[in-house]
């Protein structure tokens, strides 16, 4: 006959039970009671932005080059507007961003890629995108060396070839040339990129196919590429902080990320060569004379890439990030509360790009982003204010 | 029902009411369960139709070029086959041990906390192992681990080459991790089930302790420890987080596996939203269905398994 009692006891599985509750209710105390991100709520002293009768939620997506300013803008708005306007903003990547606008899915949706002429004819059934510049920074490329601890320089060239996998060692004589004061190991280069599709990818393609014409038929520019696989696997990571991740952690690699990631967590970036011949780390300053150089181009033509620009100061991998909404929108409430928020982001949300490692917006691509907004409508009418 | 002289009393309709509706409810359960799996394939089938047309080059394919429209998923296939392996060989024998030490081994005072936290093992989100495995299993593998593996099994060319640090061992090793709580539960429930009687007989006999838990417990349980490797092998084949951050995301066939790779799962996670053009959709869905059949092919073949086991054993037990 069987005796043994199978199981725990009767006691000790109410007492594990309690525990597992009080943990549970501690645990929601602690995330229902700090507050959101950031703590705190508004101050109902001041008067909301916009006046809705009833709460607006918009969806939005894409770049992960942006999402730390965006995160920012997104808190401060949905302050102004005292959470009547509610944001949620999900950087899976310029491509996500790009078909969530097409697909409706998005009310806005954020791209360092401007999108191609033909996509948009394809998908816009008689709307007009706006494609509005919210944003200005720079492509870091981050690699990590244990051992090294100076700042690499790479010229444009050197740094294609490190990514097609024509030079595959760290001491190839091609960089340790321009870089005579640093030791490099026989290590072969890890190269991340990014898996997913991505705006960062279409701003270093493009610098890639500026210097290198052939590059668009051996690789490809654009948010999503054909990145070369032999003689060494490369590594590919979502976002740009999954790169600036993976870098982090795996020694002997190189890969590119929004310089936000490179400053904020140490990770080294390098000094790259730009058309004057200097050797410059991604800085504020860098792509603010990127875009100063370009200024004229980007006037006509919001979407003109900056990339290689011309001068001494400018940072060779610079790029504006833009906001991709449609003109016609379909309330009264999304043309208002769209309005209102980017008319904010290009505007007093500026204040925040140092801060974060982004160069505020040139007051004429302020003028012109003003411009676009005020084609924002709903049924002809427009919710900018008038200046 | 009897009355206490032996006498059938009719029963009275409200409770052969509660009867049927009892039994209506569990059919309704049944059978949309069963809906629901149709209803699956069925989807994948068309949503994968595009793909489907060009006939097997996608299994059989290692190119996988989206933008110009070549969908070749072995190294996927490969990847998502091999690493559920490596986290079955290494993740099989660890959960047993757990399972006869907890079931047969263990004083009664570690029974509940070894259980208890073994089972906590599933209790992580997977994300948090895809972060744990990229900054401290990672490095550690490749500091510790991976040089000495190289050393000693360099010969082979699986363990040649490069070592990198998010490889298709890494994740094998993660899956390990993973599978460890599922299998060493279901296993030390087996174990628990088999009647005392068994090892009785055993010890009748003279067995040692590991010769009773070897020659009766183990066959005895047999066929529920064949389950627990059959679903361990459905959950690494499918996991997805996890594996992506320490698989690499390489889509080709590694020449050896401390080299990264790419898995199916870990393909449709990171090019979903990729996909604009109605090839590349297709070519994802079709992974998932690849994904679901194998999934379905292991899973009938583990019962058709376990049937055959359970038969033998009540054919050995009647002898």
């Amino acid at each position: 006959m069987n005796v043994r009692r199978t199981g725990i006891s009767r006691p000790r599985l109410i007492g594990a039970a309690v525990v597992v509750i009080l943990i549970v209710i501690a645990a929601s105390y602690l995330f229902l009671f700090s507050g959101k991100i950031g703590g705190g709520s508004p101050s109902s002293a001041t008067q909301s932005l916009l006046n809705f009768t009833s709460p607006l939620q918009l969806n939005a997506g894409g770049s992960s080059f942006v999402n730390p300013i965006m995160q920012t803008w997104i808190y401060e708005f949905q302050n102004m507007t005292q959470q009547q306007v509610t944001i949620d903003y999900t950087p899976l990547g310029s491509g996500a961003g790009i078909s969530g606008i097409f697909s409706s899915l998005y009310d806005y949706a954020g791209s360092d890629a401007p999108v191609p002429p033909a996509d948009i004819q394809a998908n816009a059934s008689g709307r007009t995108l706006l494609e509005i510049p919210e944003a200005l920074g720079s492509v870091a490329i981050l690699y990590n060396i244990p051992g090294v601890t100076q700042t690499l320089n790479f010229s444009g060239k050197v740094l294609e070839q490190i990514f097609l996998e024509n030079i595959t060692m760290w001491n190839d004589p091609a960089i340790q040339q321009i870089n005579p004061g640093v030791t490099l190991p026989a290590q072969t280069i890890v190269v991340v990129h990014r898996s997913d599709g991505s705006g960062t990818t279409y701003a270093l393609t493009s610098y890639f196919n500026d210097i290198d014409p052939t590059w668009s038929q051996k690789v490809g520019v654009g948010t999503f590429v054909n990145w070369p696989n032999s003689p060494n696997p490369e590594l590919a990571d979502a976002g740009s902080g999954g790169v600036a991740l993976q870098v982090n952690a795996t020694s002997y690699s190189i890969g590119y990320a929004d310089s936000y990631y490179a400053f904020s967590n140490g990770i080294k970036a390098a000094a790259i060569e730009n058309s004057a011949g200097a050797f410059l780390k991604p800085s504020i300053a860098g792509a603010a004379a990127s875009a100063a150089a370009f200024a004229s181009k980007v006037e006509a033509n919001a979407t003109y890439p900056i990339m290689d620009a011309p001068g001494a100061a400018s940072y060779p991998i610079s790029t504006y990030t833009y906001i991709l909404v449609w003109a016609n929108q379909q309330s009264a409430q999304k043309a208002d509360a769209l309005t209102a928020f980017i008319w904010y982001i290009v505007n007093q949300g500026q204040s925040y790009s140092p801060r974060l490692f982004y160069a505020p917006l040139p007051s004429a691509i302020v003028t012109l982003d003003e411009s676009l907004i005020k084609q924002i409508n709903y049924n002809g009418q427009s919710y900018a204010p008038q200046t | 029902m009897t009355d206490n002289q032996g006498r059938t009393k009719p029963r009275r309709a409200s409770r052969a009411g509660a009867d049927s509706v009892f039994r209506f409810l569990t059919l309704v359960f049944a059978s949309s369960i069963t809906f629901l799996t149709l209803l699956y394939f069925y989807e994948l089938l068309t949503g994968s139709s595009l793909t489907l047309k060009l006939g097997p080059g996608f299994i059989t394919g290692s190119t996988w070029d989206p933008l110009r429209g070549v969908f070749g998923a072995l190294p996927m296939l490969y990847g998502s086959l091999v690493t559920a392996a490596i986290g079955l060989i290494i993740g099989v024998p660890t959960s047993l041990g757990v399972a006869i030490f907890i079931s047969e081994l263990a004083p009664q005072r570690l029974k509940f906390p070894i259980g208890f936290l073994v089972e906590l093992l599933a209790a992580v989100p997977s994300v948090v192992y895809g972060f744990w495995g990229l900054f401290i299993l990672a490095p550690f593998l490749t500091t510790y681990i991976y040089p000495y593996l190289q050393r000693y099994l360099g010969f082979l060319p699986l363990f040649g080459g490069q070592i990198y640090g998010v490889s298709i061992m890494s994740a094998g090793i993660i899956l390990a991790i993973m599978v460890i709580p599922i299998i060493s539960a279901i296993s030390r429930d087996a174990l628990q089930a088999v009647p005392d009687s068994q090892r009785e007989a055993a010890y009748a006999l003279g067995a040692t302790k590991s010769e009773a838990v070897g020659s009766s417990v183990l066959s005895y349980a047999r066929s529920g420890i064949i389950a627990a490797i059959f679903l361990g092998f459905g959950r690494a084949f499918g996991e997805t987080m996890a594996v992506t951050f320490m698989i690499g995301n390489s889509p080709v066939i590694p020449s050896s596996l401390l080299k990264p790779g790419y898995t199916l799962a870990s393909l449709i996670a990171n090019e979903f939203t990729e996909a604009t053009t109605k090839a590349y959709v297709s070519s994802l869905v079709e992974a998932g269905l690849v994904l679901l059949l194998v999934t379905f092919a292991s899973t009938f073949l583990g019962r058709l398994l376990i049937r055959r086991l359970i038969r033998e054993r009540e054919a050995a037990t009647y002898l």
